[in-house]
């Protein structure tokens, strides 16, 4: 299905042609030569050709198939797009698929251009090749233009499609704030768990399994043993789509904010899958938030978040529409045992100042930053040296962060910076 | 990296349509069918001028291709400068031929996405050649319809040509665009014939009843401003 047009351009492609009727036709007359004034009739029609054909409509149903749904890493999926017109006339589509922004095609072009008539349709192919995670394809661009290419109407296509391969990542480290039911986090309170943490005289109502017997045999004490409890934590995955966070390292290479939605479905499959609940918040275009939950309907709802809300898609914003009140209104919501991962490439400080704030009010925050630096000029230079300081500031004020070079693995990031945490 | 089979280069259908079509409009305006061949020649030199460009990306063969398509075109151009003599002034062929050069350039492409700028420079070079074979063309009975197919030509070149590289930006070379080209082309096609048809209609119905050129002049003069106005 598409949605409505995001926008209408006039193209000016035909601007010129008025200026060949007017020279054709000013230096016949001048000139007394017939046949001059007979070239700028041809010119005459393509000025009125632009203004005789309408606005395209466009009604298109994209359907996608890929060979398969769950490969191996590194395996090539060959995806199959099918576009069905459903209004009229369209003598001018041109389609660019939205491959999922960290998966790359190998062979063939996700591009395609056509015209279509009433209900006909066109389909076309191309691979891509599988890495680990799960990877959910993006809103595709379509573009339509009328028959004379003088109106352009730019609108977005949305078929729910999914490459699922293998999980990306395990096990994710939470910091220790914990809500009161049971789950992953170890706490420094003693009571029941596996890890041992102390020993108490016995007192009535505890456990009888928790009574240390050996004790008991050896000295007549009763003493009971205290483990460490684990409790399950709530978790908000914070992405930061504001305007400066869509760095990347090209032109045609994903932003930062794609990583960053890339990686928040991953840590949000895997924390779903133990027990804790989260949620996502959006600070961009406007403030989105799917509060902590657990369960299958949640889980769909965050899928269908992170995918379609327009907060979050690959192209940036043209105006810079956050303000601040994003901030206090993600604050007024979390409960004070929620910690905060925070999703950021960290390009500027004032997403820091964020982190810091948010940590300081209580709530421990976290940062996954994907590195998208580089080094070839100057100016990617500091913006290198920039970013380095902001992680250090960021260690200072005690918030670990994973500097994720995003040609790794998370999975293998994550494990290896969560060992330096604890270490 | 989802971008990696992603070439941002003028689409073929369009720059290969819109050096055919140059080609056959400057061709049209000499009566002889020696120059006619040598300006087809020239065509064909510049079309191999542009497929070495478009191939250089692969092979650096290419670029040998394109210096040899554009020796051959430029001399087959001079050949037909220098024959033009009777009825046809040089500067018809010469800037034709020039029309056709560029518009091969700019979608080859020369540099980078291929070049609007270039490409509609040559289609303005092919629109003064129609504007000098009119003034040369005034006796030749043929003239209205020589003159006519110059023009349409310009018209189609810069149609095809600035469509290809508008393709070329948004959806890439390697990717299947020619039924949007197609159809797009046939809705030109369909302009140009219908306006060219009523330019000549008039234009003989003028000269059979002896109509006064300046009635005519005025009369279109208000067409012109009529549609200018509209258009905005």
């Amino acid at each position: 299905m598409t949605d409505e047009p995001i926008d209408v351009v006039r193209t000016k492609r035909w601007r010129g042609m008025a200026a060949m009727a007017l020279i054709a036709g000013g230096m016949g007359v001048v000139t007394d030569r017939p046949l001059m004034v007979l070239v700028s009739a041809v010119a005459i029609g393509f000025v009125a050709y632009p203004s005789l054909t309408g606005r395209p409509e466009v009604d298109l149903d994209v359907e996608r198939t890929v060979s398969e749904s769950a490969p191996a890493h590194g395996a090539e999926v060959e995806v199959n797009v099918t576009l069905r017109n459903r209004g009229g006339l369209l003598s001018d589509v041109r389609f660019v698929d939205g491959v999922p922004p960290t998966l790359s095609v190998s062979e063939g072009t996700p591009r395609h251009a056509t015209s279509l008539r009433p209900g006909g349709s066109t389909s076309f192919s191309y691979t891509v090749v599988a890495k680990r995670g799960r990877h959910s394809f993006v809103p595709a661009t379509v573009l339509a233009r009328n028959l004379s290419g003088s109106l352009e109407v730019e609108t977005t296509a949305y078929a729910d499609t999914l490459i699922d391969c293998a999980s990306d990542i395990g096990d994710t480290e939470l910091r220790k704030q914990a809500t009161q039911y049971t789950g992953r986090v170890l706490t420094d309170q003693g009571g029941s768990g596996v890890e041992f943490h102390g020993a108490r005289e016995y007192q009535r109502g505890d456990s009888i399994s928790r009574i240390d017997w050996k004790r008991r045999a050896r000295t007549g004490e009763f003493v009971t043993l205290k483990f460490r409890e684990e409790k399950s934590a709530r978790v908000m995955l914070v992405i930061d789509a504001r305007k400066e966070a869509y760095v990347a390292k090209g032109e045609d290479e994903p932003s930062a904010v794609a990583y960053d939605i890339y990686a928040t479905e991953q840590l949000f499959m895997s924390l779903q899958t133990s027990r804790d609940s989260v949620g996502v918040a959006v600070l961009g275009r406007e403030f989105t938030w799917v509060p902590p939950g657990k369960g299958d309907e949640h889980t769909a709802r965050t899928r269908r978040m992170l995918t379609t809300h327009p907060s979050l898609t690959p192209a940036p914003p043209r105006r810079d529409d956050f303000d601040e009140s994003q901030l206090d209104e993600l604050q007024k919501r979390l409960t004070n045992d929620t910690q905060i991962i925070l999703l950021s490439p960290l390009a500027d400080d004032f997403i820091v100042d964020v982190a810091r704030r948010i940590d300081a009010h209580g709530n421990s925050v976290s940062v996954i930053s994907p590195d998208l630096t580089m080094e070839d000029t100057p100016g990617q230079r500091l913006a290198r040296v920039e970013r380095d300081a902001r992680l250090s500031d960021l260690y200072q004020s005690e918030i670990p962060v994973v500097d994720w070079e995003v040609e790794k693995p998370l999975a293998k990031v994550l494990a290896h910076t969560t060992e330096r945490w604890s270490g | 990296m989802s971008g990696s089979s992603f070439v941002r280069r003028p689409t073929w259908f369009g720059g290969v349509g819109s050096i055919v079509v140059a080609t056959a409009g400057v061709a049209g305006l000499t009566s002889s069918t020696e120059v006619a061949g040598a300006v087809v020649g020239a065509g064909v030199g510049f079309l191999v001028l542009y497929l070495g460009l478009a191939f250089r990306y692969r092979s650096p063969v290419g670029w040998l291709v394109a210096l040899v398509g554009l020796a051959g075109g430029g001399g087959a151009a001079g050949y037909a400068a220098a024959n033009a003599g009777s009825g046809l002034s040089p500067a018809v062929v010469v800037f034709g031929a020039l029309g056709v050069l560029f518009v091969s350039l700019g979608t080859a492409p020369l540099s980078g996405e291929g070049s609007r700028r270039l490409s509609k420079m040559g289609c303005w070079m092919v629109f003064v050649a129609a504007l000098l074979g009119a003034e040369t063309l005034q006796s030749d009975p043929q003239g209205a319809v020589r003159v006519l197919g110059a023009m349409v030509a310009a018209v189609l070149a810069w149609d095809l040509s600035e469509n290809s590289v508008g393709l070329g930006q948004q959806i890439g070379r390697q990717a299947r665009t020619r039924r949007a080209e197609a159809t797009h082309a046939f809705g030109s096609s369909l302009v140009a014939l219908a306006s060219a048809s009523a330019g000549y209609a008039g234009y003989s119905y003028a000269a059979g009843l002896d109509i006064p050129f300046d009635a005519v002049v005025l009369m279109l003069g208000s067409v012109v401003l009529l549609v200018v106005f509209l258009y905005r």
